[in-house]
């Protein structure tokens, strides 16, 4: 499920650390066959930090797939 | 605008508030409307272009109708209470990349990419029987709740061809490709 749509571009936010769990892997999947298929023109995944925890960003495995299935991202240090 | 829209002979309400019997209706009004869609398309392609354009629901005939429409793909400024609409219940961080696009299609773009999706849709049921016009009213959030949509593809994924024919026409914008909406077609057969 997109987070926010606007545009055309799919937008998916994320607080906190987040690692590449099996959940995380299929949305990525899922959103890349979104490009792929042209039913959105990108995805930009979006990271804020924790208001609780303080952590912000994500493994690097994830964003090497992000990054490998062209999807952009943004980490709002 | 020397390009009538598509308007129903009923009151209409928004797609997203429609129960299923307005969906229905539309559906099934839809359905008796779309090959005079066509028409008009192509009679309107045919008369702002040098080179005959036939619609013969061939999957070629994809490549000129796209590269007609990509010097007929017209944007302008959007309006500002369309640009406050837009910002409505959006969280903080999604409101700067809604007010970073200030150009939307114009109307006639709008009507003519509605009914490029129709005919990529019907060149799609054309050459893969296994496609087929229908609806879905659930979920609500579903892309193109309640509206005509493509169904018969594998893993049951609906498609609703405007969305596809509307990102299409946006890459448009910023490189022009003949062969984009091909393409894209040919994408979508792979997951007949």
């Amino acid at each position: 499920m997109i987070d926010q749509y606007a545009n055309n571009i799919a937008y998916e936010s994320k607080v906190g650390y987040t690692c590449l769990s099996s959940r995380i892997r299929l949305q990525i999947l899922k959103d890349a066959w979104l490009v792929d298929n042209g039913y959105v023109d990108a995805v930009v995944w979006e990271f804020f930090r924790s208001d609780i925890t303080g952590r912000i960003g994500a493994t690097s495995q994830l964003l090497e797939l992000l990054k490998s299935k062209g999807i952009e991202y943004i980490i709002h240090f | 605008m020397d390009y009538p829209l598509m308007e129903t002979p009923f009151a209409l309400v928004p797609f997203s508030d429609m129960n299923k019997k307005q969906a229905e209706q539309y559906f099934h009004w839809f359905m008796q409307e779309k090959n005079k869609r066509l028409d008009q398309l192509e009679g309107y392609i045919n008369k702002t272009n040098t080179v005959k354009v036939i619609l013969d629901k061939s999957p070629e005939s994809l490549i000129p109708l796209w590269e007609w429409f990509e010097y007929h793909n017209e944007w302008e400024e959007k309006a500002e209470d369309e640009l406050r609409a837009e910002l409505i219940g959006r969280p903080e961080w999604m409101q700067r990349h809604i007010i970073a696009e200030t150009k939307t299609f114009t109307t006639l773009t709008l009507a003519i990419i509605m009914d490029i999706s129709i005919y990529f849709s019907e060149t799609l049921i054309q050459n893969n029987p296994t496609i087929y016009w229908g609806f879905k009213s659930s979920p609500k959030k579903l892309d193109g709740v309640n509206r005509p949509i493509l169904l018969g593809f594998k893993g049951d994924i609906n498609v609703f061809p405007f969305t596809l024919v509307k990102v299409c026409a946006r890459k448009s914008t910023r490189s022009k490709n003949k062969n984009q909406l091909y393409n894209l077609y040919n994408t979508w057969c792979k997951n007949v």
